[in-house]
Protein backbone atom coordinates (compact mmCIF):
# COMPACT_ATOMS: atom_id res chain seq x y z
CA UNK A 1 0.00 0.00 0.00
CA UNK A 2 2.74 2.27 0.81
CA UNK A 3 4.87 1.03 -1.79
CA UNK A 4 1.36 2.26 -4.44
CA UNK A 5 1.29 5.43 -2.76
CA UNK A 6 4.80 6.52 -2.94
CA UNK A 7 4.67 5.32 -6.92
CA UNK A 8 1.64 7.82 -7.55
CA UNK A 9 3.21 10.59 -5.81
CA UNK A 10 6.49 10.25 -8.37
CA UNK A 11 4.16 9.64 -10.89
CA UNK A 12 2.26 12.83 -9.82
CA UNK A 13 5.42 14.92 -9.53
CA UNK A 14 6.90 13.74 -13.13
CA UNK A 15 3.73 14.91 -14.48
CA UNK A 16 3.84 17.98 -12.34
CA UNK A 17 7.34 19.12 -13.67
CA UNK A 18 6.75 18.38 -17.21
CA UNK A 19 4.05 21.02 -17.42
CA UNK A 20 6.45 23.11 -15.69
CA UNK A 21 7.01 26.64 -17.53
CA UNK A 22 10.96 26.59 -19.05
CA UNK A 23 13.41 27.33 -17.07
CA UNK A 24 14.28 30.94 -17.22
CA UNK A 25 18.22 31.88 -17.84
CA UNK A 26 17.57 33.61 -21.39
CA UNK A 27 15.58 36.36 -18.89
CA UNK A 28 19.35 36.98 -17.67
CA UNK A 29 21.10 36.93 -20.57
CA UNK A 30 18.78 40.02 -21.83
CA UNK A 31 19.01 42.07 -18.97
CA UNK A 32 22.22 43.50 -20.28
CA UNK A 33 20.98 47.74 -22.09
CA UNK A 34 22.23 48.45 -25.38
CA UNK A 35 23.24 51.42 -24.34
CA UNK A 36 26.05 49.87 -22.07
CA UNK A 37 27.51 48.32 -24.89
CA UNK A 38 27.34 51.24 -27.27
CA UNK A 39 28.85 53.45 -24.32
CA UNK A 40 31.94 50.56 -23.93
CA UNK A 41 32.21 50.52 -28.23
CA UNK A 42 32.06 54.61 -28.19
CA UNK A 43 35.02 54.75 -25.27
CA UNK A 44 37.03 51.77 -26.95
CA UNK A 45 36.85 53.75 -29.78
CA UNK A 46 38.39 57.07 -28.60
CA UNK A 47 41.12 54.58 -26.37
CA UNK A 48 44.00 55.23 -28.69
CA UNK A 49 43.02 58.71 -29.92
CA UNK A 50 42.90 59.71 -26.05
CA UNK A 51 45.43 57.79 -24.95
CA UNK A 52 48.07 59.87 -26.56
CA UNK A 53 46.40 63.23 -27.20
CA UNK A 54 46.23 63.20 -23.13
CA UNK A 55 49.75 62.53 -22.77
CA UNK A 56 52.11 65.46 -22.87
CA UNK A 57 54.87 63.58 -23.17
CA UNK A 58 54.50 61.53 -25.97
CA UNK A 59 52.92 64.01 -27.85
CA UNK A 60 56.40 65.61 -27.27
CA UNK A 61 58.39 62.66 -27.73
CA UNK A 62 55.96 62.22 -31.29
CA UNK A 63 55.87 65.72 -32.69
CA UNK A 64 57.45 66.70 -35.72
CA UNK A 65 59.58 69.40 -35.30
CA UNK A 66 58.22 72.77 -36.40
CA UNK A 67 60.11 74.11 -39.09
CA UNK A 68 60.35 77.95 -38.61
CA UNK A 69 58.96 79.86 -41.77
CA UNK A 70 60.73 82.70 -42.23
CA UNK A 71 57.85 85.74 -42.36
CA UNK A 72 57.96 87.55 -45.40
CA UNK A 73 54.98 89.92 -45.10
CA UNK A 74 55.31 92.98 -44.10
CA UNK A 75 53.03 95.55 -42.63
CA UNK A 76 49.26 95.49 -41.31
CA UNK A 77 47.70 92.77 -42.84
CA UNK B 1 50.11 86.22 -28.59
CA UNK B 2 52.84 83.93 -28.09
CA UNK B 3 52.89 81.06 -30.23
CA UNK B 4 52.02 76.88 -29.07
CA UNK B 5 54.70 74.38 -28.60
CA UNK B 6 53.56 72.11 -31.04
CA UNK B 7 52.14 69.41 -28.26
CA UNK B 8 50.19 72.47 -26.70
CA UNK B 9 48.40 72.64 -29.76
CA UNK B 10 47.29 69.23 -29.86
CA UNK B 11 47.16 68.61 -26.03
CA UNK B 12 43.37 67.14 -25.37
CA UNK B 13 42.06 67.88 -21.76
CA UNK B 14 40.53 64.82 -21.22
CA UNK B 15 38.19 65.50 -17.85
CA UNK B 16 36.92 68.80 -19.48
CA UNK B 17 36.45 67.05 -23.21
CA UNK B 18 34.66 63.95 -22.08
CA UNK B 19 32.52 66.19 -19.35
CA UNK B 20 31.17 67.77 -22.72
CA UNK B 21 28.79 66.81 -25.21
CA UNK B 22 31.23 66.30 -28.04
CA UNK B 23 33.13 64.09 -25.70
CA UNK B 24 30.82 61.42 -26.21
CA UNK B 25 31.80 60.97 -29.51
CA UNK B 26 33.98 58.61 -30.73
CA UNK B 27 37.22 60.50 -32.66
CA UNK B 28 36.29 59.23 -35.92
CA UNK B 29 33.33 60.04 -36.06
CA UNK B 30 34.19 63.80 -37.09
CA UNK B 31 38.26 63.03 -37.88
CA UNK B 32 37.96 59.76 -39.28
CA UNK B 33 41.82 58.18 -38.86
CA UNK B 34 42.58 55.31 -38.10
CA UNK B 35 41.38 54.59 -34.56
CA UNK B 36 42.91 50.55 -33.96
CA UNK B 37 46.27 51.97 -34.09
CA UNK B 38 49.27 53.19 -31.44
CA UNK B 39 51.19 54.25 -34.02
CA UNK B 40 50.80 57.97 -34.93
CA UNK B 41 51.88 57.72 -38.18
CA UNK B 42 48.91 54.70 -39.47
CA UNK B 43 46.55 56.54 -36.71
CA UNK B 44 46.56 59.34 -38.82
CA UNK B 45 46.22 57.97 -41.89
CA UNK B 46 43.35 59.84 -43.87
CA UNK B 47 42.44 61.90 -40.58
CA UNK B 48 40.78 65.04 -41.07
CA UNK B 49 42.29 68.14 -38.95
CA UNK B 50 39.83 70.39 -39.26
CA UNK B 51 36.45 68.32 -39.84
CA UNK B 52 34.08 71.68 -39.61
CA UNK B 53 35.31 73.22 -42.92
CA UNK B 54 32.99 72.02 -44.27
CA UNK B 55 30.14 72.33 -42.08
CA UNK B 56 27.57 70.60 -43.32
CA UNK B 57 29.49 67.23 -43.08
CA UNK B 58 29.66 67.49 -39.37
CA UNK B 59 28.74 70.13 -37.44
CA UNK B 60 25.48 71.13 -39.08
CA UNK B 61 24.05 67.40 -38.62
CA UNK B 62 23.53 68.35 -35.10
CA UNK B 63 23.71 72.20 -34.90
CA UNK B 64 20.91 72.64 -37.77
CA UNK B 65 19.75 75.45 -35.56
CA UNK B 66 22.81 78.08 -35.98
CA UNK B 67 22.58 77.33 -39.69
CA UNK B 68 25.94 78.23 -40.34
CA UNK B 69 26.15 75.79 -43.19
CA UNK B 70 28.80 77.99 -44.53
CA UNK B 71 26.62 81.45 -45.60
CA UNK B 72 28.56 83.20 -42.70
CA UNK B 73 31.10 86.34 -44.41
CA UNK B 74 33.41 84.04 -42.25
CA UNK B 75 33.06 80.94 -44.28
CA UNK B 76 32.11 82.80 -47.63
CA UNK B 77 34.70 85.18 -47.13
CA UNK B 78 32.22 87.26 -50.12
CA UNK B 79 33.10 90.43 -48.78
CA UNK B 80 36.46 89.98 -50.77
CA UNK B 81 34.81 89.13 -53.95
CA UNK B 82 32.18 91.64 -53.61
CA UNK B 83 34.67 94.46 -53.57
CA UNK B 84 37.15 92.52 -56.23
CA UNK B 85 34.37 92.70 -58.51
CA UNK B 86 33.75 96.20 -57.88
CA UNK B 87 36.91 96.61 -58.88
CA UNK B 88 36.64 94.74 -62.41
CA UNK B 89 37.89 91.40 -61.31
CA UNK B 90 35.87 88.38 -61.81
CA UNK B 91 35.97 84.77 -60.46
CA UNK B 92 35.31 81.75 -62.60
CA UNK B 93 32.62 79.87 -62.20
CA UNK B 94 34.05 76.54 -61.90
CA UNK B 95 38.12 76.36 -61.30
CA UNK B 96 40.33 74.44 -63.78
CA UNK B 97 40.03 71.56 -61.86
CA UNK B 98 36.74 71.08 -62.19
CA UNK B 99 36.41 71.30 -65.88
CA UNK B 100 39.10 68.42 -66.11
CA UNK B 101 36.93 66.45 -63.57
CA UNK B 102 33.50 67.31 -66.21
CA UNK B 103 35.71 66.42 -68.88
CA UNK B 104 37.14 63.07 -67.55
CA UNK B 105 33.56 61.93 -66.55
CA UNK B 106 31.88 63.46 -69.90
CA UNK B 107 34.44 61.26 -72.01
CA UNK B 108 34.52 58.77 -69.67
CA UNK B 109 30.61 58.36 -69.04
CA UNK B 110 29.50 59.73 -72.33
CA UNK B 111 31.38 60.25 -75.31
CA UNK B 112 32.48 56.94 -75.58
CA UNK B 113 29.66 55.47 -77.52
CA UNK B 114 30.77 56.27 -81.00
CA UNK B 115 32.55 52.76 -81.72
CA UNK B 116 32.02 51.75 -85.35
CA UNK B 117 30.45 52.87 -88.36
CA UNK B 118 26.93 51.54 -87.46
CA UNK B 119 26.36 53.49 -84.81
CA UNK B 120 25.36 56.21 -87.10
CA UNK B 121 24.81 54.52 -90.57
CA UNK B 122 22.59 51.43 -91.89
CA UNK B 123 23.00 49.93 -94.95
CA UNK B 124 19.53 49.01 -95.62
CA UNK B 125 19.09 45.07 -96.87
CA UNK B 126 17.91 44.49 -100.94
CA UNK B 127 18.82 47.51 -101.43
CA UNK B 128 20.92 49.18 -104.41
CA UNK B 129 24.41 48.29 -103.60
CA UNK B 130 26.48 51.09 -101.93
CA UNK B 131 22.90 52.70 -101.06
CA UNK B 132 24.56 53.94 -96.78
CA UNK B 133 21.79 55.63 -94.80
CA UNK B 134 21.94 58.17 -91.58
CA UNK B 135 20.19 57.34 -88.56
CA UNK B 136 19.25 61.28 -88.31
CA UNK B 137 18.04 60.78 -84.34
CA UNK B 138 21.35 58.77 -83.45
CA UNK B 139 23.60 61.79 -85.08
CA UNK B 140 21.27 64.78 -83.64
CA UNK B 141 22.01 62.98 -80.45
CA UNK B 142 25.47 62.76 -80.81
CA UNK B 143 26.13 66.34 -82.15
CA UNK B 144 23.99 67.36 -79.32
CA UNK B 145 27.23 65.39 -77.02
CA UNK B 146 29.77 67.75 -78.71
CA UNK B 147 27.67 70.54 -77.60
CA UNK B 148 27.50 69.81 -74.13
CA UNK B 149 31.58 69.58 -74.81
CA UNK B 150 31.29 73.36 -76.16
CA UNK B 151 29.31 73.93 -73.00
CA UNK B 152 32.15 72.67 -70.61
CA UNK B 153 34.81 74.18 -72.86
CA UNK B 154 32.71 77.22 -72.05
CA UNK B 155 33.22 77.44 -68.15
CA UNK B 156 36.84 77.42 -68.66
CA UNK B 157 37.71 80.48 -66.72
CA UNK B 158 39.38 83.08 -68.71
CA UNK B 159 42.85 84.53 -68.15
CA UNK B 160 42.46 86.82 -65.95
CA UNK B 161 39.74 84.76 -63.81
CA UNK B 162 42.19 82.13 -63.56
CA UNK B 163 44.60 84.60 -62.41
CA UNK B 164 42.25 85.82 -60.03
CA UNK B 165 41.23 82.71 -58.55
CA UNK B 166 45.20 81.51 -58.01
CA UNK B 167 45.83 84.69 -56.17
CA UNK B 168 42.70 84.47 -53.62
CA UNK B 169 44.13 81.31 -53.31
CA UNK B 170 47.04 81.69 -52.58
CA UNK B 171 46.36 85.07 -50.15
CA UNK B 172 42.68 85.87 -49.65
CA UNK B 173 41.59 82.39 -48.39
CA UNK B 174 43.86 82.10 -45.61
CA UNK B 175 41.23 84.33 -43.94
CA UNK B 176 38.66 81.91 -44.32
CA UNK B 177 37.63 80.60 -40.25
CA UNK B 178 35.74 76.84 -39.96
CA UNK B 179 33.88 76.53 -36.74
CA UNK B 180 36.44 74.91 -34.86
CA UNK B 181 38.38 77.96 -35.51
CA UNK B 182 36.31 79.89 -33.67
CA UNK B 183 34.92 77.56 -31.00
CA UNK B 184 37.99 74.55 -30.80
CA UNK B 185 41.16 76.15 -31.81
CA UNK B 186 43.44 79.14 -32.30
CA UNK B 187 42.90 80.38 -36.35
CA UNK B 188 45.73 79.02 -38.55
CA UNK B 189 47.28 81.99 -39.26
CA UNK B 190 47.94 82.73 -36.01
CA UNK B 191 49.97 78.72 -35.61
CA UNK B 192 46.38 76.86 -35.28
CA UNK B 193 46.00 75.24 -31.55
CA UNK B 194 43.59 74.15 -29.08
CA UNK B 195 42.31 77.16 -27.04
CA UNK B 196 40.80 74.53 -24.37
CA UNK B 197 42.26 71.41 -25.00
CA UNK B 198 39.49 70.35 -27.37
CA UNK B 199 36.75 72.03 -25.38
CA UNK B 200 34.13 72.89 -28.09
CA UNK B 201 33.23 76.14 -26.42
CA UNK B 202 30.39 77.94 -27.31
CA UNK B 203 31.78 81.68 -26.56
CA UNK B 204 34.89 81.93 -28.45
CA UNK B 205 37.92 83.60 -26.66
CA UNK B 206 38.28 87.05 -27.55
CA UNK B 207 42.18 87.43 -27.76
CA UNK B 208 42.71 83.89 -29.28
CA UNK B 209 40.16 84.08 -31.61
CA UNK B 210 38.68 86.94 -32.59
CA UNK B 211 41.00 89.70 -32.13
CA UNK B 212 43.67 86.87 -33.29
CA UNK B 213 42.36 87.63 -37.41
CA UNK B 214 41.02 91.63 -36.31
CA UNK B 215 43.92 92.38 -34.29
CA UNK B 216 45.45 94.97 -36.93
CA UNK B 217 42.82 97.02 -37.31
CA UNK B 218 40.11 96.12 -34.57
CA UNK B 219 41.62 94.57 -31.67
CA UNK B 220 44.36 96.88 -31.65
CA UNK B 221 42.25 99.67 -31.42
CA UNK B 222 39.33 98.10 -28.67
CA UNK B 223 41.88 97.20 -26.79
CA UNK B 224 43.79 100.39 -26.51
CA UNK B 225 47.49 99.13 -28.09
CA UNK B 226 47.94 102.55 -29.64
CA UNK B 227 49.82 104.69 -27.85
CA UNK B 228 48.26 108.08 -26.34
CA UNK B 229 44.98 106.32 -27.59
CA UNK B 230 42.45 105.20 -25.39
CA UNK B 231 40.76 101.90 -25.91
CA UNK B 232 37.36 101.98 -26.88
CA UNK B 233 34.79 102.80 -23.53
CA UNK B 234 33.03 99.45 -23.85
CA UNK B 235 36.13 98.03 -22.83
CA UNK B 236 37.81 100.27 -20.71
CA UNK B 237 34.72 100.66 -18.74
CA UNK B 238 32.27 97.61 -19.09
CA UNK B 239 35.24 95.09 -20.42
CA UNK B 240 32.70 94.14 -22.79
CA UNK B 241 33.72 91.07 -25.30
CA UNK B 242 33.32 90.80 -28.80
CA UNK B 243 30.67 88.78 -28.35
CA UNK B 244 28.32 91.16 -26.31
CA UNK B 245 27.80 93.23 -29.08
CA UNK B 246 28.57 90.50 -32.30
CA UNK B 247 25.96 87.65 -31.47
CA UNK B 248 26.09 84.02 -32.39
CA UNK B 249 22.98 85.29 -34.80
CA UNK B 250 24.85 88.03 -36.19
CA UNK B 251 28.06 85.53 -37.06
CA UNK B 252 26.03 82.22 -38.18
CA UNK B 253 23.02 83.68 -39.97
CA UNK B 254 23.77 86.63 -41.74
CA UNK B 255 19.81 87.39 -42.44
CA UNK B 256 18.94 86.51 -38.53
CA UNK B 257 18.61 90.09 -37.39
CA UNK B 258 15.87 91.03 -40.00
CA UNK B 259 14.16 87.73 -39.99
CA UNK B 260 13.60 88.33 -36.16
CA UNK B 261 10.80 90.86 -36.56
CA UNK B 262 10.12 90.29 -40.55
CA UNK B 263 9.19 86.78 -42.49
CA UNK B 264 10.79 85.66 -45.49
CA UNK B 265 7.41 85.52 -47.21
CA UNK B 266 7.69 89.65 -47.27
CA UNK B 267 10.79 88.89 -49.46
CA UNK B 268 13.33 89.99 -46.68
CA UNK B 269 16.75 89.10 -48.33
CA UNK B 270 19.81 88.10 -46.17
CA UNK B 271 21.46 91.21 -44.87
CA UNK B 272 25.21 90.60 -44.92
CA UNK B 273 25.66 87.84 -47.92
CA UNK B 274 27.06 90.33 -49.76
CA UNK B 275 30.00 92.44 -47.28
CA UNK B 276 29.82 92.89 -43.97
CA UNK B 277 28.11 96.60 -44.08
CA UNK B 278 25.26 95.27 -46.17
CA UNK B 279 21.37 95.46 -44.90
CA UNK B 280 20.89 96.17 -41.28
CA UNK B 281 23.41 97.49 -39.17
CA UNK B 282 24.71 94.60 -36.78
CA UNK B 283 24.54 95.71 -34.75
CA UNK B 284 23.91 99.55 -34.39
CA UNK B 285 24.42 101.86 -31.52
CA UNK B 286 20.78 102.00 -30.92
CA UNK B 287 20.48 98.49 -30.43
CA UNK B 288 22.24 99.20 -26.68
CA UNK B 289 21.31 103.45 -26.51
CA UNK B 290 17.69 103.53 -28.03
CA UNK B 291 17.38 107.23 -26.23
CA UNK B 292 20.25 108.47 -28.51
CA UNK B 293 18.52 111.32 -30.38
CA UNK B 294 15.14 109.48 -29.75
CA UNK B 295 12.44 112.26 -28.88
CA UNK B 296 13.24 112.26 -25.00
CA UNK B 297 16.91 112.91 -25.51
CA UNK B 298 18.36 115.50 -23.70
CA UNK B 299 21.62 116.22 -25.92
CA UNK B 300 21.10 118.60 -28.56
CA UNK B 301 23.82 117.59 -30.36
CA UNK B 302 22.49 114.14 -30.76
CA UNK B 303 19.01 115.84 -32.00
CA UNK B 304 20.99 118.12 -34.36
CA UNK B 305 23.03 115.42 -35.89
CA UNK B 306 21.01 112.27 -35.88
CA UNK B 307 20.64 110.92 -39.44
CA UNK B 308 23.39 113.10 -41.03
CA UNK B 309 26.41 111.70 -39.26
CA UNK B 310 27.17 108.26 -38.03
CA UNK B 311 28.06 107.85 -34.44
CA UNK B 312 31.08 107.22 -35.36
CA UNK B 313 31.85 110.95 -36.55
CA UNK B 314 31.60 112.71 -33.34
CA UNK B 315 32.85 109.50 -30.78
CA UNK B 316 35.61 107.66 -32.21
CA UNK B 317 39.24 108.95 -32.49
CA UNK B 318 42.55 108.08 -34.81
CA UNK B 319 42.54 104.38 -35.82
CA UNK B 320 44.76 102.99 -38.66
CA UNK B 321 44.93 103.25 -42.22
CA UNK B 322 46.94 101.23 -44.49
CA UNK B 323 47.92 102.04 -48.21
CA UNK B 324 49.27 100.17 -51.06
CA UNK B 325 49.21 95.74 -50.74
CA UNK B 326 50.83 94.16 -53.17
CA UNK B 327 51.27 90.29 -52.88
CA UNK B 328 53.53 87.71 -54.21
CA UNK B 329 54.56 84.15 -53.77
CA UNK B 330 58.27 84.23 -52.52
CA UNK B 331 61.38 83.68 -55.18
CA UNK B 332 62.92 81.95 -51.53
CA UNK B 333 60.73 80.22 -49.89
CA UNK B 334 57.69 79.38 -52.33
CA UNK B 335 55.04 81.23 -49.51
CA UNK B 336 52.54 84.02 -50.45
CA UNK B 337 53.26 86.70 -48.53
CA UNK B 338 52.35 90.49 -48.60
CA UNK B 339 53.78 93.88 -48.47
CA UNK B 340 51.44 96.95 -47.36
CA UNK B 341 53.63 100.02 -48.13
CA UNK B 342 52.35 101.94 -44.78
CA UNK B 343 50.38 102.01 -41.73
CA UNK B 344 49.27 105.26 -39.84
CA UNK B 345 46.81 106.62 -37.38
CA UNK B 346 44.33 109.14 -38.95
CA UNK B 347 41.40 110.79 -38.48
CA UNK B 348 39.21 111.73 -41.30
CA UNK B 349 35.40 112.72 -42.17
CA UNK B 350 34.13 112.38 -45.44
CA UNK B 351 30.61 111.54 -47.43
CA UNK B 352 28.84 108.05 -46.82
CA UNK B 353 29.60 106.38 -50.37
CA UNK B 354 26.64 104.23 -49.72
CA UNK B 355 23.66 106.07 -48.13
CA UNK B 356 21.15 103.62 -47.64
CA UNK B 357 17.69 103.23 -45.32
CA UNK B 358 20.18 101.90 -43.24
CA UNK B 359 22.53 104.06 -43.15
CA UNK B 360 21.24 107.41 -43.74
CA UNK B 361 24.70 109.45 -42.63
CA UNK B 362 26.00 112.15 -44.98
CA UNK B 363 29.01 111.79 -43.51
CA UNK B 364 31.13 109.06 -41.53
CA UNK B 365 34.58 108.10 -41.42
CA UNK B 366 36.82 107.01 -43.62
CA UNK B 367 39.36 104.67 -43.23
CA UNK B 368 42.27 104.10 -46.04
CA UNK B 369 42.43 100.11 -46.92
CA UNK B 370 45.59 98.78 -48.52
CA UNK B 371 43.90 98.78 -52.22
CA UNK B 372 46.13 99.50 -55.08
CA UNK B 373 45.22 99.15 -58.44
CA UNK B 374 48.34 96.71 -59.52
CA UNK B 375 47.72 95.13 -55.85
CA UNK B 376 47.89 91.51 -57.75
CA UNK B 377 50.35 92.45 -60.62
CA UNK B 378 52.30 89.52 -59.41
CA UNK B 379 49.28 87.28 -61.25
CA UNK B 380 48.64 89.20 -64.20
CA UNK B 381 48.37 92.75 -66.00
CA UNK B 382 45.72 95.21 -65.12
CA UNK B 383 43.22 92.40 -63.44
CA UNK B 384 41.44 95.37 -61.43
CA UNK B 385 40.37 96.84 -64.75
CA UNK B 386 37.69 99.29 -62.93
CA UNK B 387 39.86 100.31 -59.69
CA UNK B 388 38.41 103.89 -59.35
CA UNK B 389 34.84 103.00 -59.10
CA UNK B 390 35.07 102.09 -55.27
CA UNK B 391 36.63 104.19 -53.11
CA UNK B 392 40.18 103.66 -51.43
CA UNK B 393 38.72 105.23 -48.70
CA UNK B 394 35.90 103.37 -47.32
CA UNK B 395 33.13 103.51 -44.91
CA UNK B 396 34.13 102.59 -41.47
CA UNK B 397 33.12 101.90 -37.79
CA UNK B 398 36.33 102.34 -35.82
CA UNK B 399 36.37 100.12 -32.51
CA UNK B 400 37.64 102.77 -30.20
CA UNK B 401 34.87 104.68 -28.94
CA UNK B 402 34.96 107.46 -27.14
CA UNK B 403 32.50 109.91 -25.23
CA UNK B 404 34.72 112.55 -25.22
CA UNK B 405 36.91 113.13 -28.36
CA UNK B 406 38.95 115.82 -29.49
CA UNK B 407 36.16 116.92 -32.22
CA UNK B 408 32.89 116.59 -30.18
CA UNK B 409 34.32 119.04 -27.31
CA UNK B 410 32.81 122.17 -28.70
CA UNK B 411 30.45 122.93 -32.07
CA UNK B 412 34.10 124.47 -33.94
CA UNK B 413 36.66 121.98 -32.96
CA UNK B 414 34.70 120.07 -35.70
CA UNK B 415 32.70 122.38 -37.65
CA UNK B 416 35.53 124.47 -39.91
CA UNK B 417 38.13 122.27 -38.65
CA UNK B 418 39.72 121.38 -42.18
CA UNK B 419 42.30 118.89 -40.67
CA UNK B 420 39.19 116.18 -39.70
CA UNK B 421 37.62 116.32 -43.42
CA UNK B 422 39.21 114.37 -46.07
CA UNK B 423 39.65 117.08 -48.97
CA UNK B 424 40.81 116.44 -52.05
CA UNK B 425 44.33 117.72 -50.66
CA UNK B 426 44.85 114.51 -48.44
CA UNK B 427 44.44 112.07 -51.04
CA UNK B 428 46.90 111.03 -53.29
CA UNK B 429 46.53 112.37 -56.67
CA UNK B 430 46.57 108.78 -58.44
CA UNK B 431 43.30 107.89 -56.25
CA UNK B 432 41.36 111.33 -56.29
CA UNK B 433 39.06 109.69 -59.42
CA UNK B 434 38.23 106.41 -57.37
CA UNK B 435 37.22 108.46 -54.53
CA UNK B 436 35.07 111.48 -55.64
CA UNK B 437 31.91 110.06 -53.69
CA UNK B 438 33.98 110.20 -50.49
CA UNK B 439 35.83 113.55 -50.40
CA UNK B 440 34.31 116.50 -49.20
CA UNK B 441 34.45 119.56 -51.13
CA UNK B 442 33.45 121.83 -48.82
CA UNK B 443 33.80 122.01 -45.28
CA UNK B 444 31.45 122.99 -42.91
CA UNK B 445 31.02 126.34 -41.85
CA UNK B 446 32.10 127.15 -37.94
CA UNK B 447 29.11 128.28 -36.03
CA UNK B 448 28.40 130.27 -33.40
CA UNK B 449 29.43 128.16 -30.23
CA UNK B 450 25.91 128.09 -27.48
CA UNK B 451 26.21 130.18 -24.49
CA UNK B 452 25.54 126.67 -22.19
CA UNK B 453 27.46 123.03 -22.92
CA UNK B 454 24.94 119.93 -23.15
Amino acid sequence: MKSKLVSTLVVIVFILSACAPAATPSAIVTESPAETEAVVELQSEAGECLACHIDKQRLIDTAKPEVVVEKESTGAG
Amino acid sequence: MAPLEPWQKVLVNRDDFLADPHGELACTMCHGGDTTSNNKETAHSGMIADPSALPQRVCDSCHYETAMTGSGLHSTLAGYWTTLEERGASQPEHDAARIENLLATYNKHCGSCHTNCQDCHYFPPNSEEGTVLVKEDVVDEKLSRVDHLAEIEAMRAAPDQEAMHTMFGNHCSTCHASCGDCHISQPNNVGGGFVQGHVIMKTPSMTQNCTACHGSRVGSEYLGKHEEIPGDAHFRLERMNCIDCHTGAEMHSPGSVCTQCHTEDEGIEKTQEAHRYAGEQTPSCESCHPEMGAWNDTNQNHLLHKDTLACQVCHSVSYTSCDGCHVEISDKTGNPFYETEGDYLSFFIGKNPDSNYHRPYEYVVLRHVPASADAYSFYGQNLLPTFDLKPTWVYSTPHNIQKETPQNKTCNACHGNADIFLTVDKVKPEEVQANQDVIIDQIPAQVEEPTTSQ
